[in-house]
């Protein structure tokens, strides 16, 4: 199955998706993060790896990252988790998308007819 | 180790695959190859009977029509920013650092007083243009040559060394232009002046390759993982 390119409202919001991943399991690997995400979703959701990896770079260039690397099942992992600062960027993150979503919600649900 | 996680043998088949691809940097194909082998234990596991190349082109076809390539992209782009950033760390360090300050102004002080008295006293053979000349070329080209040699597994494409490697020519012009004019001065003073003042370039840009030089020992001590990594599945 190909994937195909990822709801502009999701990859928008995938750097958020990707520090809430990493503050509930702490430590995760690229493959287990979008396995995550189609599991969680129930196959709703398909974060494809043109979107995801650029996305961890970015995070990793700006601090809110860290990374390790063992061998695991014969092959170099690498583990992404939180630093210091990226736990505190999850918060405002995950606020601030909450809040945005309420407020698409109040738009999606008002009835033109009132306004 | 399940049934569907992969042998020594069967990771060896998936980096030739990634590498028939266009991605034969090993810090790349290291990159790539966790995700990808993940993928491909993902539909043995789904599908016993599927074969291991089948496999491969199902995992392949699932990174999207542009392949492992946005992967290779964003890790290429992270290294060789990390690397950048800790290269001008390095240089602001050495160059704020008021001791080497000292040893440059003491140098070009040493270089300025003995063209001077070699001039006035007929002994030009000694702190003469054609010594700057040569501790300029030794500089340029020797040091950088000798330190590509030193890291044998450095290839044109390695991000760690297109991070930093291509400022060596910025560097080496600036020096060139301050001096090299092409109408020295002719006064006595104004030529001894631009020759200290290439003495300090020269010590900079010393400097500059030293940091190189720490910058990529840092990269290759990093990244020794992936190099040892890819000798034991390669053998």
């Amino acid at each position: 199955m190909k994937q195909a390119e990822p709801n502009p409202v999701i990859k928008g919001s995938l750097t958020t998706i990707i520090l809430k991943l990493l503050a509930e399991n702490g430590r995760m690997y690229g493959y287990e993060m979008t396995r995550s995400v189609r599991e969680i979703t129930k196959n709703k959701m398909d974060i494809t790896e043109a979107a995801l990896y650029p996305a961890l770079h970015k995070l990793l260039e700006d601090g809110s990252l860290e990374t390790t690397s063992e061998i695991v099942d014969g092959r170099v992992r690498k583990y992404y988790t939180l630093s210091h600062s990226g736990r505190k960027e999850t918060v405002v993150k995950i606020n601030a998308l909450k809040d945005a979503i309420e407020s698409l919600q109040i738009i999606l649900n008002s009835n033109p007819a009132n306004g | 180790m399940d049934n569907a996680t992969l042998s020594k043998a069967q990771l060896h088949v998936l980096i030739s695959y990634i590498e028939k691809r266009g991605f034969h940097e090993p810090l790349t194909v290291v990159e790539i190859l966790d995700h990808f082998a993940c993928k491909v234990e993902e539909k043995m596991k789904a599908n016993p009977a599927i074969s291991l190349e089948n496999a491969m082109v199902e995992a392949h076809a699932d990174f999207g029509p542009l392949g492992f390539a946005p992967i290779a992209k964003a890790f290429e782009a992270g290294v060789n920013k990390k690397y950048k950033t800790i290269y001008r760390a390095g240089l602001r360090k050495a160059f704020k650092n008021p001791m080497q300050l000292g040893v440059a102004l003491l140098a070009a002080f040493v270089f300025y007083k003995g063209y001077y008295w070699a001039y006035l006293h007929h002994s030009n053979h000694i702190f003469g243009t054609n010594d700057m000349g040569a501790l300029l070329y030794f500089t340029t080209i020797i040091f950088p040559v000798a330190m590509l040699l030193k890291y044998k597994q450095n290839r044109k494409q390695n991000p760690i060394i297109n991070a930093i490697m291509y400022r060596l020519a910025i560097i080496y012009f600036v020096i060139i232009s301050v001096t090299c004019q092409p109408e020295p001065p002719s006064s006595l003073r104004g030529l001894t002046f631009l020759l200290a003042l290439g003495t300090v370039a020269v010590f900079y840009y010393t400097l500059s390759l030293f940091t190189m030089q720490a910058t990529m020992k840092k990269g290759y001590a990093d990244s020794a993982i992936y190099y040892d990594y890819l000798k034991t599945i390669k053998g």
